[in-house]
């Protein structure tokens, strides 16, 4: 461009110039710091302010006295779409007022060829009307959709239109509690239909929305809001939302594309979930044949052998798995526990030389990491000390307890773990006691570190042999430990270990956790975790009340302090739980009066007891196993059929 | 965003794809970089094609004309008006 002086009287319209070509360039930064200069009500101020709009993908804020159509109208022409000028800036101002609906409404009237399902703009505004449904706020989602209804009934011969409603509806209601599960089911066959009238045959989409509908209808019920907190809603078991709708689901879409092995595997799932053996088995057997060379299918046939205690097959199959993926972390694990399910039993039977290559070759898979007790080193040497000791080799074993302990057992970690394992183990009387001895000296000093390490050793034996009464009694006595140590200085992780260790007792032991809580609040009083493990502790001493705003606010106060402090994880978890609570509070059940505890007819007003007796229903349908009888609350089953049974549920977190 | 039909296959949308990160480099165009490869991820196979068509819920913008520049800004190149649209547009901005 020509030198032009900046007193010149041309260097507002140069700055104008630079602009746009900023602007048609793509630099938009460029763009709008050029653009924003001129003075209020010039000519170049009025002519710039459609391409800041733009930049700003229309955030930029309005003055009350400007014209907002024209502006609108503008950026249609500036960017080569005179035809939306008389749609696009009306309905903006209709949605920007509320009235959704009428902004549909006049989209719909003043453009031909909307909605639409091709590629291109009008597309982009079908799925913004059509899935803003999802986005406008609960109280005025019903208000919206029935409106919309009402509008495309008007013309009903507009498929597309009718089709995508139908997409919006279907998955609005999926998230309605209490709406029938049959008729869900319906409303996306219909749905299949639709689609099929408006764009032909597409056996891959039907297939993708029965796998839909069976994740749907497969996924656990809903969290209890009325739980007191999260640690409760953790401690309850998941039922399915309706069993036999997702069964049928994912039969339907394998019957129309049997090559998805991810519904295979979620089929499968299901049965293991029902606890329906036989059909489980069948569907493994036909997985296996189906992808004989898949390595999540070798992993699940590999662990399904192991269950049934087929051991060298078991670990063939594994071994497989993990040679087509080393850096699986999942399938070495289950390798690493399938050797030591193997070396058990054979040491049982006195069969030496086949637990010791057994524990050999998981040796050699070991892992560095200290804290991993199915893989890391000292662990697997004391399981194998232990096996010695049941074959009948006590001094191969005390070798190997020696170097068991030789590293990392600084906490007492290692040998609180041998001492533990060996009891369920079922390991002999004089090897328990050698180790009960060798942890006198470990506890004699009580410090809270020790106390956290040994409560990440108990949390992993109590997910090996749960239930059992000896394990119950060692809670007691580390619960006691750790009271005694919580005079002595703590590092707020060690805090938390022990805390949350706490929490997940079925009966929590209240002292030790108000305990280690004050203590970490008494040196840092806006410590966000340890004010949430106070809600925690405060909202568990109200036993089945609901939450309550005063709650609501309680949290996004600790959450205000947690983002200060960039604690991502427990901000994740607050957020979580903020949002279940906002949700339990907007829903019917949720507007108790904090004072008003008393039954009261009152509370009756307002109740839809259709809609609660169809959840009754849906509950009455959980609750039945797929074999229609009740299942009962603790299935334990297999840790009842033998004494030695360990490693029974072989969902061992990682 | 990337301008096709959902019908479209996995060639056709990895020549389109392709194509649009040509126009729209990392270095020209950062952001639109990023929302194209981000959608692409979205639908490069048939399955997650479908499936986002299904069963996507994500609003493409907070207001209609939100939606409608955002779609711009991601699938088409900013052209300049011509000379004499350009006249009647400054023209217009005299007159206020």
């Amino acid at each position: 461009m020509k030198a032009i002086g900046r007193q010149s009287i041309f260097a507002d319209w140069r700055l104008f110039i630079k602009g746009l070509c900023a602007f048609y360039a793509g630099d938009d930064a460029k763009a709008q710091e050029a653009l924003q200069r001129f003075s209020k009500d010039s000519l170049l101020f009025r002519a710039a302010r459609p391409f800041i709009h733009i930049i700003n993908d229309g955030a930029s804020p309005l003055s009350k006295d400007e014209a907002k159509e024209p502006l609108l109208m503008d950026i249609c022409r500036i960017l080569h779409r005179p035809e939306l000028d008389h749609a696009l800036p009306r309905a903006e101002y209709l949605w920007r007022l509320g009235r959704y609906a009428d902004s549909f409404d006049h989209v719909f009237r003043m453009l031909s060829d909307f909605p639409t399902n091709e590629p291109g703009l009008l597309r982009t505004l079908s799925r913004f009307y059509f899935q803003a449904v999802f986005h406008i706020g609960p109280n005025l989602t019903d208000k919206y959709f029935r409106e919309l209804h009402y509008i495309l009934k008007k013309r009903p011969n507009n498929d597309v239109a009718n089709l995508l409603y139908a997409r919006s509806r279907n998955l609005l209601f999926e998230g309605y509690r209490g709406f029938s599960n049959h008729d869900l089911m319906q409303m996306w066959e219909e749905f299949l239909i639709c689609h099929q009238r408006v764009a032909g045959e597409n056996s891959r989409l039907r297939a993708l929305v029965y796998a839909h509908l069976g994740d749907l209808f497969a996924r656990e019920s809903d969290d209890d809001p009325w739980a007191s907190s999260w640690y409760d809603r953790r401690k309850k078991k998941g039922k399915t939302r309706n069993f036999h709708l997702a069964e049928e689901a994912y039969e339907k879409s394998l019957a129309i594309y049997q090559e998805d092995k991810d519904i295979h595997l979620k089929l499968l799932g299901l049965y293991e979930k029902g606890g329906i053996d036989t059909k489980r088995n069948k569907k493994l057997d036909e997985i296996g044949r189906l992808f004989p060379d898949d390595k999540d299918v070798l992993a699940k046939n590999g662990n399904y052998c192991i269950e049934r205690k087929a051991f060298i097959k078991g670990i063939e199959y594994l071994k497989r798995a993990v040679a087509l993926d080393p850096l699986s972390r999942i399938n070495r694990e289950s390798l690493g526990i399938a050797y030591i399910k193997a070396s058990l039993h054979f040491a049982r039977q006195k069969k030496s030389p086949r637990y010791r290559d057994f524990m050999k070759e998981a040796v050699e898979m070991d892992e560095a990491d200290p804290l991993n007790m199915t893989l890391g080193r000292p662990y697997l040497l004391a399981r194998q000390a232990i096996f010695e000791w049941i074959g009948g080799y006590e001094k191969e074993g005390n070798q190997h307890l020696s170097d068991a302990t030789e590293n990392g057992n600084e906490d007492g970690r290692v040998s609180y773990f041998a001492y533990l394992i060996s009891k369920a183990y079922d390991a002999p009387s004089p090897l328990i006691s050698l180790l009960e001895n060798d942890l006198k000296p470990i506890l004699v000093a009580p410090s809270p570190s020790v106390a956290a390490a040994l409560t990440d050793v108990y949390k992993y034996v109590q997910l090996i042999a749960p239930d059992k009464f000896w394990l119950q009694k060692e809670a007691k006595r580390l619960n006691a430990y750790a009271l005694k140590a919580a005079d002595q200085p703590c590092t707020p992780r060690d805090a938390e270990k022990i805390i949350h260790y706490a929490f997940d007792e079925r009966w929590p032991d209240r002292a030790l956790i108000n305990c280690y809580i004050k203590k970490m609040l008494k040196l840092d009083p806006s410590s966000p975790l340890f004010l949430y493990f106070q809600y925690l502790y405060d909202r568990s001493l109200q036993f089945v009340q609901p939450p309550t705003e005063k709650d609501l606010k309680r949290l996004r106060d600790i959450q205000t302090m947690a983002v200060e402090r960039n604690e991502r994880l427990l901000i994740n978890l607050l957020g979580k739980e903020i949002r279940q609570i906002e949700e339990f509070l907007s829903s019917p059940y949720g507007d108790d009066d904090d004072d008003d505890l008393d039954d009261d007819d009152d509370d009756l007003k307002g109740i839809d007891f259709e809609k609660l007796a169809a959840e009754l229903e849906e509950e009455m349908d959980g609750m039945l196993d797929p074999r229609g009888k009740l299942s009962s609350r603790r299935k334990n089953k297999h840790a009842a059929k033998s004494q030695g049974s360990l490693f029974d549920d072989l969902d061992i977190p990682f | 965003m990337l301008g096709l039909s959902p019908q479209a296959d996995d060639d056709t949308i990895r020549k389109a794809y392709l194509e649009l990160v040509r126009r729209f480099s990392p270095d020209s165009d950062p952001d639109a970089f990023k929302r194209i490869s981000q959608a692409y991820e979205l639908v490069k196979s048939e399955k997650l094609r479908l499936e986002h068509y299904l069963f996507n819920r994500d609003a493409p913008g907070d207001t209609p004309f939100n939606a409608y520049l955002q779609h711009v800004r991601g699938c088409e190149k900013r052209k300049p008006l011509a000379f004499e649209q350009m006249k009647v547009f400054l023209r217009k901005c005299a007159k206020k």
